[in-house]
């Protein structure tokens, strides 16, 4: 990795989290609800078949 | 079209790097002159996904909530998308294992992302694997599709490699990255 970009990161990570270490009133918790995704996988069979699918590409294309 | 820049970001206001939730904050100037605090955060994690985390983005709702349909202004709509990437890789160097989501579920979005990953994919390409999903249908053997109980398409995702060449009128469902 660049390692301007990596101090970026680290930077990025510290600032982060000094700022959170310094106090906060509102939770971070609250997000959104599920996305496309998560609506589409209806078992544990499809998200077995997507996760393997996911990994063959990845794999191939790494 | 957006260019990512990871050496042009807003400064984080504050933030939490974990697996349970990651999240962080910035200040984005509008175009109205106006200073709009966005958050971006993975909320995503879904018992039968729990590698897939998606990664949203926008201002707060009343109800704490973000907004990711809402329309900005941004002064600078780069610098506004580097930050939430940096943030996703950073949140990745972390999580090697994860992969990050992008829910193209509106014409809008989907072009956005789309042309963002094409704009930069040299520049995302040193960092990430991009994969991007599509929805398809099963054809049965008796020539209908394979329906849910209502009748309705039974519609399943598909992971691919990006192709690079299909253009913003033949967009994903739902893009993906993780760290290469």
């Amino acid at each position: 990795m660049n390692p301007h970009v990596q101090h970026k990161i680290e930077q990025f990570k510290k600032m982060a989290t000094e700022k959170k270490v310094a106090g906060t009133t509102v939770s971070l918790e609250k997000t959104t609800g599920p996305d496309a995704l998560s609506m589409a996988i209806h078992s544990q069979k499809d998200a077995d078949t997507f996760m393997a699918e996911l990994k063959a590409i990845t794999k191939r294309t790494k | 079209m957006i260019k990512i820049n990871f050496e042009n970001t807003y400064d984080p206001l504050r933030g939490e790097i974990n697996k349970q939730l990651s999240a962080m904050e910035f200040y984005s100037p509008q175009q109205t002159g106006s200073l709009e605090l966005i958050r971006v955060s993975k909320p995503h994690w879904d018992k039968l996904l729990p590698y897939v985390y998606n990664l949203a983005m926008g201002p707060l709702k009343p109800n704490g909530e973000i907004d990711d349909a809402v329309r900005l202004k941004h002064t600078n709509s780069n610098k506004v998308f580097s930050t939430a990437i940096l943030f996703a890789l950073a949140f990745l160097t972390e999580y090697r294992e994860l992969t990050i989501g992008l829910d193209g579920s509106d014409d809008i979005r989907a072009t956005l992302y789309h042309s963002m990953f094409v704009a930069n994919k040299e520049h995302l390409n040193e960092y990430f694997v991009t994969i991007n999903v599509d929805w398809y249908v099963k054809l049965l053997r008796n020539q209908d599709i394979e329906r849910k109980s209502d009748g309705s398409p039974f519609f399943k995702p598909r992971p691919e490699e990006f192709d690079y060449t299909r253009s913003r009128h033949d967009l994903y469902r739902y893009y993906m990255f993780e760290l290469k």
